[in-house]
């Protein structure tokens, strides 16, 4: 509501100026297009792009319109996962990584700039239909956490723990749970490498000794990389080290030393009751049996404060029985929309007029679009009704084009 | 040949009975007896423009007030609905998964982007970046194009030996073995290769008048050139 | 067996020469001509196949060096296909031409039908 106001706010003409008329300008551009082969030029290229890559500085003036991410800020942050499989072919074929600035990830970023960080963690649930742009909202994000000096959580998706594990191992700490220490230290390498350079300059501490083994302990006032170093050296300790990795960030974040973005993709694998982790036994291991999903239970709950919680749900994650829907309260389910309520939905949609406009403007200049007919006026009709403004399907009608 | 006999109808302005077997190949189209379509059946014009263009011209009139043949399942007006694509999509079908093999070769054609533009984005030269065609459905007709033979070989039987004589070749037949040397040349490959990625690099390689299909056609214009002394004996 | 057989000598004794002639089938000729004699092995564009061989082997077998003589190539069997057509379309009505050489079987049968041998 505070954020439709804000956006109300900035499109009067009073206000805003010289933006509400690059704005019309836009418009008057697809305008013209009618018949036209498109040609590119400074107006037409402010159309569907914008120089702005800082997410800090991204507001409604950037709305609908391609920002580019920068080739080492990728490789920070996607590195081991985030950014969808087909998402990263595009990016190889365009020589860049861009992303779309779109209402979603502008009422999330809103939120973060102006939420009250003494407040307990606000969670924000991402939902909407497959296809619709959630992972790349919560790259977008990513993105804003890490300009912004946000310690970063990410799991980049849940469901590859849950039904594409790697391997599968029987806890020795925990009576009858399970756990996945090759994933596990392939999210503490990519913690590592999110986060490496900012552990560097904050300086976080371990509160507490924790002792794996007669002889291998990680004492009390060591640097939180070294748990992160004995994770990732240790596999055998791994899934142990990321719950104590976890609740040792909630611990710094809630006495103010860092602010802590948690980011998760596929939330709901974690509460839906059967995953295909088969112990050697060949018993189905659910969810809440297995090491991984306590620590990230935990991060996701509001009893520490200084950070924020943004989650995906996404019925592509779970298995064939839910996918009925994809609102929040079906794919969570009891346990985990009690769990996470109270909590603030953010729809994705679909693409609008001017995303798809722009979208397409985007593909005709990166050579994506080759048909000479996708650029007539009928060939975008076409390509529109197609899609059905969907914006996966659009990129794969537009493949073979 | 009875009913073929009987009514052989004019799809101009009226209808013309024949008592022998006169065939109207230029006007009409071809009477298949085994049809369930009577003669008077027309084909569908599906493509937008050419239905304006019949418009225009006033040959909409033949076919307005006729019954119509039902529609092709791959007969699309589709502004990106092209003809050659069609054919060769028939031709990769197999046990009738037409889905199957549109999707195969969509799918090459993704790749075949993808290739091209790897190659445009590579070259720093701006003459060599206009040169690179990056147009799948462009590349496609230009491997087509450099695939199809000028001349075919037929073996004719004379006197207990059977000559390879070289004999000119419809432009249909033509399209057809090039279409079918390419499909054949994809298939060749490794199991662990997809059938897209490898059609893909067959027609890219084609359109740069190299690879395997070019050199097919080229070892027949030699083996045609090689035997050209028995075109000269009179033999067709 | 054959209806004109004869029973009363075993099959297994050799023929007495000379063997008698029986005529079986009409020592007549047919009132119509067939049309396996009308067959011409007409071979086209050989002049042109032959210009086309010679520039190929010329350009290595470039065919863009080429393209106007297999062009020529191709528009000549393109003539020759369509006089072809409408050679066969004509033939099929079986129209009598006066003072034409060469007859096809069908004219010739026409004329065969209009005045019957005796």
């Amino acid at each position: 509501m505070v954020y439709n106001f804000f956006k109300n706010l900035t499109s009067e003409a009073t206000l805003r100026g010289i933006s509400s008329v690059l704005h019309k300008q836009r418009l008057f551009c697809t305008a013209a297009q009618a018949s036209q082969i498109l040609a590119t030029n400074e107006k037409h290229i402010t159309s569907f792009r914008t120089a702005e890559s800082n997410p800090l500085k991204h507001n409604f003036d950037h709305a609908y319109r391609f920002y580019t991410i920068p080739v080492e800020v990728k490789n920070q942050l996607f590195q081991h996962g985030g950014l969808p499989k087909y998402f990263n072919e595009q990016a190889k074929a365009f020589m860049e990584t861009c992303v779309m600035v779109r209402d979603p990830a502008l009422e999330i970023l809103h939120y973060l700039k102006t939420a009250d960080y003494s407040r307990p963690a606000i969670r924000y649930v991402i939902y909407g239909e497959s296809g619709c742009g959630k992972s790349i909202t919560l790259a977008h994000i990513l993105h804003y956490g890490l300009t912004a000096g946000f310690l970063l959580i990410h799991v980049p998706w849940v469901p590859n723990w849950m039904r594409v594990c790697k391997e599968v191992s029987n806890s020795a700490t925990r009576e009858g749970y399970v756990d996945l220490n090759l994933d596990a230290a392939e999210w503490l390498i990519h913690f590592k490498n999110q986060n490496a350079a900012l552990l560097n300059n904050i300086d976080l501490r371990v509160s507490k000794e924790y002792a794996w083994s007669k002889r291998e302990k990680t004492e009390e006032g060591v640097p939180l990389l070294e748990l992160v170093e004995h994770g990732i050296n240790r596999v055998k300790y791994a899934s142990e080290c990321v719950v104590a990795l976890v609740k040792e960030i909630k611990l710094h974040s809630t006495q103010g030393r860092c602010k802590t973005l948690v980011v998760i993709d596929g939330f709901n694998a974690f509460f839906h009751p059967r995953t295909r982790v088969v112990t050697a036994e060949k018993i189905q291991v659910p969810p809440s049996k297995i090491t991984l999903t306590e620590a990230f239970i935990e991060i996701t709950k509001y009893d520490w404060c200084n950070g924020a919680v943004i989650l995906t749900v996404d019925k592509t994650g779970v298995a064939d029985d839910r996918r009925e829907s994809f609102l929040p309260i079906y794919q969570l389910g009891k346990e985990g929309f009690e769990h996470l309520d109270p909590f603030v939905p953010i729809s994705v949609r679909e693409y609008s007029e001017k995303e798809l406009e722009s979208c397409l403007d985007y593909y005709v200049d990166r050579r994506w679009l080759q048909n000479e007919k996708s650029f007539t006026e009928e060939g975008r009709k076409e390509l529109k009704y197609l899609c059905g403004m969907n914006p996966r399907r659009l990129m794969h009608v537009c493949a073979p084009l | 040949m009875a009913p073929l006999n009987m009514v052989f109808g004019s799809v101009l302005r009226k209808n013309i009975i024949f008592n022998n077997a006169e065939v109207l190949y230029k006007r009409v189209n071809l009477v298949n007896a085994y049809s369930m379509y009577g003669p008077q059946f027309v084909e569908p014009v599906y493509k937008k423009d050419k239905q304006e263009s019949m418009y225009e011209s006033g040959e909409i009139e033949n076919i307005l007030h006729v019954p119509v043949k039902a529609a092709r399942v791959d007969a699309t007006c589709s502004v990106f609905h092209d003809e050659l694509v069609r054919k060769f999509t028939n031709l990769v079908m197999r046990d009738g998964r037409k889905i199957l093999a549109r999707e195969l070769i969509e799918e090459a054609f993704e790749k075949i982007k993808r290739i091209q533009l790897q190659r445009y984005h590579s070259t720093e030269d701006p003459e060599k970046k206009t040169s690179v065609l990056t147009d799948p459905l462009k590349i496609f007709h230009a491997a087509l194009a450099n695939s199809k033979p000028v001349l075919q070989l037929t073996p004719i039987k004379r006197g207990g030996v059977t000559y390879q004589v070289p004999v000119p070749i419809t432009d249909k037949r033509s399209q057809f073995l090039a279409m079918k040397w390419i499909i054949l040349a994809a298939k060749d490959k490794d199991p662990k290769v997809h059938f897209p990625e490898k059609l893909a690099w067959e027609l890219v390689d084609a359109a740069g008048n190299q690879g395997k299909v070019v050199k097919k056609k080229q070892d027949l214009h030699r083996q045609c050139e090689a035997n050209r002394a028995y075109a000269h004996y009179r033999w067709s | 067996m054959r209806l004109n057989c004869n029973l009363k000598i075993p099959a297994r004794v050799p023929q007495k020469e000379p063997v008698p002639f029986k005529e079986i089938l009409p020592l007549r000729l047919k009132e119509t001509v067939s049309g396996k004699g009308d067959k011409t092995s007409d071979v086209a564009c050989l002049h042109e196949m032959s210009i086309m061989f010679a520039c190929f082997k010329n350009n290595e077998f470039n065919q863009e060096l080429c393209s106007k003589e297999i062009s020529s190539f191709q528009n000549c069997y393109k003539d020759f296909q369509n006089k072809k057509n409408i050679k066969k379309r004509q033939e099929q009505k079986g129209i009598l031409i006066p003072g034409e050489k060469n007859l096809t079987h069908k004219q010739l049968n026409t004329l065969l039908r209009r005045f019957p041998p005796q």
